[in-house]
């Protein structure tokens, strides 16, 4: 995967109104780029039928029985 | 509040059950060292006139909590000068129920600005600082809820836990906190960060105290839809029932990562656990690292888009560390955040089939680096500062992202004299096996009971 470049964050902030300063675009997109990739890693396995909503249910199906 | 004979919540309910003048009297004892030690720890945020102390579990009981709980009519200031001045509509679902047991609420505490940060500075209402040494952290972002009970200002405090905010300034401030399971407790009335992340758990100085709060705010409510309906345990007698026929994993690797003075106390709480009667086995650690990465990712685009109307027009008023981070969020692309969602299922499977599928809890430190002074953590400290900040919740975020239980107890010192946690993390839903592990481990200990001395 190829991460972030600095213009891509630069426009996304912009396209949403966001102003940062010289040289953050950099910073953000040094920071962001293992927690994409770690997604995009991850999202290899995930059932195509999944949907992020049944996390709730997820939780209560594996309660503890002893509380 | 020595003078009451009462250091813990516990205690203090059991006098003040059989004379009540002794609730009129811990109020004037917690005022007292209120007025002592806020100069040097500014902890609270605001003090507000005791009420009329009311019947019920915690009657009386000297209470106050981070500047994030709503209350109707009175400003809750989130830590932020954007909401300086705000008053609250509504009542948070945990102070209504709060007070229905009786809890005296002395005021508001400080907190990181909106609850997102690790250290508890804050550029707007002062830095909260550590009772056991000024120089150093109290970890946030409940800063002020942990400084707080560990000065025995209050019994005990309410914080918030989105990446570690209850149990990391539980760690470095020597007291006892509990994060639920995500959805165990009503977050109506409260400041949301990221809503598939928070939660809302109690700080005192011990597990029983821990159980007696969670008892009382830990129940379904129709008002918060992400509220879980599952029926609660009774924590008080859950945590007092023994840890027979329990067992604890823990992964040597997650502590050959940590300061070796941190990685010793912890080590050490495990013996006593043993000790306990609990079978301490070694198992498959999760990837903390990688888990932690998905939390960031879901933390930061929904704090991000919670925050885009004040970001357009009013990011100057922010503090540079929280703008820093909402900034970052907005470059995040939403299939990646719905993706870091879907994840969390499989995720919790995994964590439940491996690491927990022969133990009822995982243990490791709470803080794998030994607690940073002030001043190596404030903006423009280095260019170490980020890493040493994404250090204080390295061992915290993964519990948020699962969504799972866990619980942070004092267990020792660091090199420097700063306390270190052991923390325990559950199946969902399982709190009551947490409180029990940890009063079983305080019946044998005394790390909760030593206090931070006024120099």
């Amino acid at each position: 995967m190829t991460p972030l470049t600095p213009a891509a964050v630069s426009g996304a902030l912009a396209a949403q109104g966001i102003e940062i300063a010289p040289g953050r675009a950099e910073r953000i997109a040094r920071a962001l780029a293992p927690l994409l990739a770690a997604v995009v890693a991850d999202a290899q396995s995930l059932a195509f039928d999944l949907e992020a909503p049944d996390f709730a249910a997820a939780l209560a199906r594996n309660a503890s029985a002893v509380r | 509040m020595s003078a009451l004979r009462a250091d813990t919540l516990v205690e203090y309910a059991a006098v003040a059950a059989r004379d009540p003048a002794v609730r009129a009297q811990a109020v004037v004892a917690c005022l007292a060292r209120i007025e002592q030690w806020q100069p040097r720890i500014n902890a609270f945020r605001r003090l507000d006139a005791p009420e009329h102390a009311a019947d019920g579990a915690l009657a009386g009981a000297p209470l106050a909590h981070k500047d994030m709980f709503y209350r109707a009519g009175r400003v809750s200031a989130c830590g932020s000068a954007l909401r300086r001045d705000w008053v609250a509509a509504e009542t948070a679902a945990v102070l209504e129920r709060l007070d229905a047991a009786g809890a005296t609420t002395l005021g508001t505490l400080n907190m990181t600005e909106f609850a997102y940060g690790p250290t508890g500075q804050s550029e707007t209402f002062g830095d909260v600082r550590n009772p056991w040494n000024t120089a150093f952290i109290t970890g946030g972002s409940s800063s002020g809820s942990a400084a707080a009970v560990a000065a025995r200002l209050v019994y005990g405090a309410l914080g918030s836990d989105t990446g570690g905010s209850v149990r990391l300034p539980a760690s470095v401030c020597g007291v006892t906190g509990l994060k639920p399971t995500w959805g165990r407790v009503s977050r109506r009335g409260t400041l949301p960060l990221s809503h598939s992340l928070d939660t809302v758990g109690p700080i005192a100085r011990t597990a029983a105290d821990c159980a007696l709060l969670f008892d009382v705010i830990a129940s379904p409510d129709a008002g918060d839809p992400q509220n879980s309906p599952l029926p609660p345990a009774d924590y008080p007698a859950v945590a007092a029932g023994g840890v027979g026929g329990l067992r604890v994993g823990w992964s040597p690797a997650l502590f050959a990562h940590c300061d070796g003075d941190v990685a010793a106390p912890v080590e050490q709480a495990l013996a006593a656990l043993r000790a306990a009667g609990v079978e301490v086995v070694e198992v498959e650690a999760p990837d903390i690292d990688g888990l932690s990465a998905h939390c960031m990712t879901v933390m930061q685009a929904e704090a991000s888009a919670l925050h885009g109307n004040w970001m357009r027009t009013r990011a100057a008023d922010y503090e540079s560390g929280t703008r820093a981070r909402l900034q970052a969020g907005y470059a995040i692309p939403a299939t990646v955040y719905v993706d870091a969602l879907r994840h969390r299922t499989p995720a919790l499977e995994r964590f439940q089939a491996r690491t927990l599928a022969r133990t009822d809890a995982f243990a490791l430190p709470t803080v794998p680096v030994r607690v940073p002074m002030l001043a190596e953590t404030l903006p423009g400290a280095g260019a170490d500062m980020a890493r040493k900040l994404g250090d204080l919740t390295r061992y915290t975020r993964w519990v948020n992202y699962l969504g799972v239980p866990a619980i942070s107890v004092p267990c020792g010192v660091d090199g420097r004299g700063l306390p270190v946690g052991l923390q325990l993390v559950g199946r969902p839903f399982a709190e009551g096996t947490l409180l029990a592990l940890a009063h079983a481990y305080q019946q044998l200990t005394d790390w909760h009971r030593r206090q931070p001395v006024l120099l």
